[in-house]
Formats: C-alpha cells, sequence, structure tokens
C-alpha cells in the first residue's frame, strides 16, 4: 500500500513538473480561467463544457477499467493522469474547428479579391465587397484595409496588415499583382490572374487531401486501440478460465499499462488537430 | 612486454596517421558542404579532430582486456566513427537544406512569374529578394548583381544555386534565360512552360511533405500494439508458473 501511495505521488509529482501540464492545470481556479480563455479565443461563439466532456471520459474510463476488472486503486491513478493532461487533450479539437474556419475564410478572400478585381479592378472596392462575404479576422483586416485605402494612395501600405496576419506566398503575391495591376494597367490582369488562381486551387487541392489523410490516419489508429482492447479482453477472459488470477501484481499492472498506453495514443491523435492548417514552409 | 609496447605504439601512430591523413579528413564534398550549410571548413576539422582525441586515451583500458584483438579493432572502429560524426551531421544538414530549397524554389518561382506580369526578368529578380525565402537571399543578391552590369549572361543564370545540384533549378534557370532572350510571342510560351513546371514542382513538393509527416506519425499505432504484448506476455508467464506449480486447470 506504501509503495503505491509513493508510487502515484511520484508519479502525478512527475506529470506536474512538465510545464505545459503545470500552466494548464484545469482542477485549479487560474489553470480553469486559462482554458476558457483559450476556448474563447478559439471558438468565441460555442457553448463549450470542458466539464462534461472530462466526464464522459472519465466514465469511459471507469466502464473499460471494470471490463478488465482494474483495482481502485489504479483506477484513480488513471483518472489523475486524466484529469492533469485534460486540457491539452481537449483544446486541439477546439483549436481544429478555428483554423479551418481561418483557412476557409482566407481561401474565400482570395477566391472573391480575384473574381471582384476582374470585374472591378480597384482594390478598395474589391475589399469592400470582400468584407462583406467573409468572416471573422480577416474581415476586420479588409475593412481595416479599406479604410486605409481611403486615406491614403499607398496601397502596399493599406494592405500590409493582412500579410501581417496572413504571411502566406499566396496572399504576398495577390497582393503584388494587384497593386501592379492597379497601379500600371490591366495588360496582363487575365494571365496574372489565371497564375493566381492555379495557386490558389492547388493550394485549397492539397490541403484538403492531406487533412483527408489526417483523419484516415487518426481513425485508423483509433480503430488499433479499440482492436488492441478487444483482443487483450478476449485473451484475458479465456485465460482467466484456465486459472489466471486478476488480483495479481502482475495482471494489475499489465492492464494499467495497456489502458495507459491506449489513453496515450488517443492523446497524441487528438494532438494532430491542433495544427494552423497554413503550413509554416509556405509562410514568408 | 616488449611486444606489447611496441604493439601499442604501431596501434596508436597508426591510429594518428590515418585520421591525419587526407585520404580521411578530407571527404571529397566536405568543402562544398562546409560552404553550403555556412561553416567554416578550418574550425569544423578542429572539431572533428578535438572529438577524437578526447576518446584517444580509451587505449589505456587494453590492458585490462588482456590485449584482446577485439578491444583494439572496437577502438579503431570507435575512433573513426567518431571521426565521420561530424561529416554525417554535415551531410544531413545539408539534406535539411536540400529539402528546404526544393519546397521553398517554387514558391519563389510564383512570386517571380507574378512579377514578371509587369517586369522584365532582372527587374522582378530584383524586386523578389525581400520576400524571397532566406536561403535564396545570398545567391539571388549575387545573380541580380552579375545581371546589373550584363543581363543575357547565360552562366549567371545557370549558377544560380548551382551547389544544391538541383536537376529543377537549372531547368527553370534556363528558362527564364531563355524567357528574357526572346520575342513577345516565344516568350509567353517560355512563361506556360515555367508556370507548368513550378505548379507540378509545388504539387510534388507539397504531396512529399504530407506523405513524410504521416510516415512519422504512423509509430504511434505501435503503442497500442505494444500495450496488447505486455499483458500477452504476463498471461503466458502466469500459465506457466501455474502449469509448473499447481498444473493446469481446466
Amino acid at each position: 500500500m506504501m509503495m503505491f501511495i509513493v508510487g502515484s505521488v511520484t508519479y502525478l509529482w512527475l506529470l506536474c513538473q512538465v510545464k505545459t501540464i503545470r500552466d494548464n492545470l484545469m482542477i485549479t481556479k487560474k489553470g480553469y480561467q486559462r482554458l476558457l480563455h483559450q476556448v474563447k479565443t478559439y471558438v468565441p461563439q460555442k457553448v463549450v463544457t470542458p466539464w462534461l466532456t472530462l466526464l464522459k471520459v472519465l466514465l469511459g474510463l471507469m466502464m473499460v477499467s471494470f471490463l478488465f476488472k482494474l483495482n481502485y486503486s489504479n483506477l484513480v491513478v488513471l483518472s489523475m493522469g486524466v484529469i492533469l493532461v485534460f486540457p491539452l487533450v481537449y483544446l486541439p479539437s477546439l483549436k481544429a474547428e478555428y483554423y479551418e474556419l481561418e483557412f476557409q475564410s482566407l481561401h474565400t478572400y482570395l477566391q472573391h479579391m480575384l473574381l471582384l478585381f476582374k470585374e472591378q479592378s480597384k482594390i478598395h472596392q474589391c475589399m469592400l465587397a470582400t468584407a462583406e462575404i467573409v468572416e471573422g479576422k480577416i474581415q476586420q483586416l479588409c475593412l481595416e484595409a479599406a479604410k486605409q485605402l481611403e486615406l491614403s494612395d499607398d496601397m502596399t501600405l493599406a494592405l500590409k496588415p493582412i500579410e501581417q496576419a496572413y504571411p502566406h506566398f499566396i496572399v504576398i503575391n495577390l497582393h503584388r499583382f494587384l497593386v501592379h495591376a492597379q497601379t500600371y494597367g490591366n495588360q496582363s490582369l487575365d494571365t496574372g490572374i489565371s497564375i493566381l488562381q492555379d495557386g490558389v486551387d492547388d493550394w485549397y487541392d492539397a490541403i484538403y487531401q492531406f487533412k483527408g489523410m489526417q483523419k484516415t490516419l487518426r481513425k485508423r489508429l483509433q480503430l488499433l486501440c479499440a482492436m488492441s482492447l478487444g483482443i487483450a479482453y478476449f485473451a484475458i477472459t479465456t485465460f482467466q478460465q484456465i486459472g489466471v488470477s486478476v488480483d495479481h501484481v502482475l495482471y494489475q499492472s499489465s492492464v494499467l499499462i495497456l489502458i495507459g498506453f491506449n489513453m496515450l495514443t488517443l492523446g497524441l491523435i487528438q494532438q494532430t488537430k491542433g495544427r494552423s492548417w497554413l503550413s509554416k514552409d509556405e509562410l514568408i | 612486454m616488449i611486444w606489447h609496447i611496441s604493439l601499442w605504439f604501431v596501434v596508436i601512430v597508426a591510429s594518428i596517421k590515418t585520421i591525419q591523413s587526407r585520404w580521411f579528413h578530407l571527404e571529397s564534398d566536405f568543402v562544398n558542404l562546409c560552404s553550403i550549410v555556412g561553416e567554416d571548413v578550418d574550425r569544423m576539422l578542429q572539431r572533428r579532430w578535438k572529438l577524437v582525441k578526447k576518446w584517444m586515451p580509451t587505449i589505456i583500458l587494453w590492458p585490462f582486456t588482456s590485449y584482446a584483438w577485439w578491444f583494439i579493432i572496437g577502438y579503431l572502429l570507435l575512433l573513426l566513427i567518431l571521426y565521420k560524426c561530424h561529416y554525417w551531421q554535415l551531410k544531413q544538414r545539408y539534406q535539411n537544406h536540400v529539402q528546404q530549397v526544393r519546397f521553398q524554389f517554387p514558391i519563389w518561382l510564383r512570386q517571380l512569374q507574378i512579377l514578371m506580369q509587369y517586369n522584365t526578368v532582372y527587374q522582378a529578380l530584383k524586386q523578389s529578394i525581400p520576400t524571397a525565402p532566406l536561403l535564396f537571399q545570398p545567391a539571388l543578391m549575387q545573380l541580380v548583381t552579375v545581371l546589373a552590369d550584363n543581363p543575357l549572361n547565360y552562366e549567371a543564370y545557370l549558377s544560380f544555386m548551382a551547389q544544391f545540384n538541383i536537376y529543377e533549378i537549372t531547368k527553370v534557370m534556363r528558362l527564364l534565360y531563355r524567357f528574357q532572350t526572346v520575342g513577345q510571342q516565344e516568350a509567353t510560351r517560355q512563361l506556360n512552360r515555367i508556370l507548368q513546371t513550378t505548379s507540378q514542382m509545388l504539387k510534388d513538393q507539397r504531396k512529399r511533405k504530407h506523405e513524410y509527416w504521416i510516415q512519422s506519425k504512423q509509430w504511434y499505432g505501435l503503442v497500442p500494439l505494444l500495450g496488447v504484448t505486455i499483458v500477452f506476455l504476463f498471461l503466458m508467464a502466469n500459465v506457466l508458473m501455474n502449469f509448473f506449480t499447481k498444473g493446469v486447470m481446466l
């Protein structure tokens, strides 16, 4: 018993030594506020209930532990681990929604600017028309740029805030082209727009293809986790009939490792969701 | 005793001589690699030599193995690996640079194509410098400097990033040169060729990068399998223990 308490306390202490976990502790008031703040940053209009999600995860864990006849003490250790790392696993799902919206807004902005410029050939008008279609951060930036264009003739300066917020090479190329086209005339308009349009389409296709690949990988890994639990459960129930004891310390440790490893895999899978859709290599 | 001492002497001298010889310390591409990744050749050599010297005294452990032959082979092998270590690291860094250049080259080319709609090739190259990827900027500045004197300098186009020995770069630079030299109608054809090449390159690089990412995460699948293996090992051990102590209960 003493060994167990010492082991558990050491394990929890070690988990808390990881800075990211320590800073995102949901059980402390500060940590919870921080979590809510982060949630509001990524999904401001969505009502989220982290406690409810945590409760669901804990219920799932309890069910698996019950199936594998895991001791209460080991269940407590696993639950504490889940509670400590929960914000790190919960946030990436919300971030994924945010990044998808961000990508879609940026794509809409690029598409509409190209289409509208072909008809109107004036950045200011295009910007105002695009601001009505897009939403979120890019909308604010478009309105700011339109306002700046009214005040000054320096188009490059007016478009700078958008480039700083989204320093993707396609955005920079578009702005450069628009500024040149408005300054020097429309002689290369069609070719330029065609090049940019191809670039935007290729980018869009590549990103969605990659996201599809990521989704398939995540599903495959989740299936693997479920299958590993299923195989282990089947093996354990079979071996129990020929005298394997579920109270043995080795059995308890091996099941603890099995469930822990599965949870780790699921956590790692979740982590892959929380990356920006704008690849760092393509940013300037 | 004399035999041992002479053997020691031969081994140490041979190690030093071998490592110091030109055959070892100057791999054919060593100087080139150093210049690409921005390392000083002399300092790099000193670093390599320093690491080997640090481990040389381990020879004093030889008598404790009763002058075993495997010790001396292992010792020489260790020195060789330590000496090659920095070179391998250099090669790895070079490979990373090449990957980065391969990925960023079509991105820079896209910028160039947009600028070329309203500028000459020389002007477009010059204007692309501030937003060009960092790896390209020194070579780009050099190219612009040479082209300022003679915009039709074919050699200047071909020598752009030539140290990376990437076929696509040479191909596109040749197309750029042609675009610069030929008339308007032919220029449009050349531009279309460049566009096709760039699109394909960008697609390929993105695909390669995405596939690499997916491959790098595949190992996550081993974690649950490891868990099951541990459970199985325990079950087998438990069955064996039961078998030898109580016999199998059916």
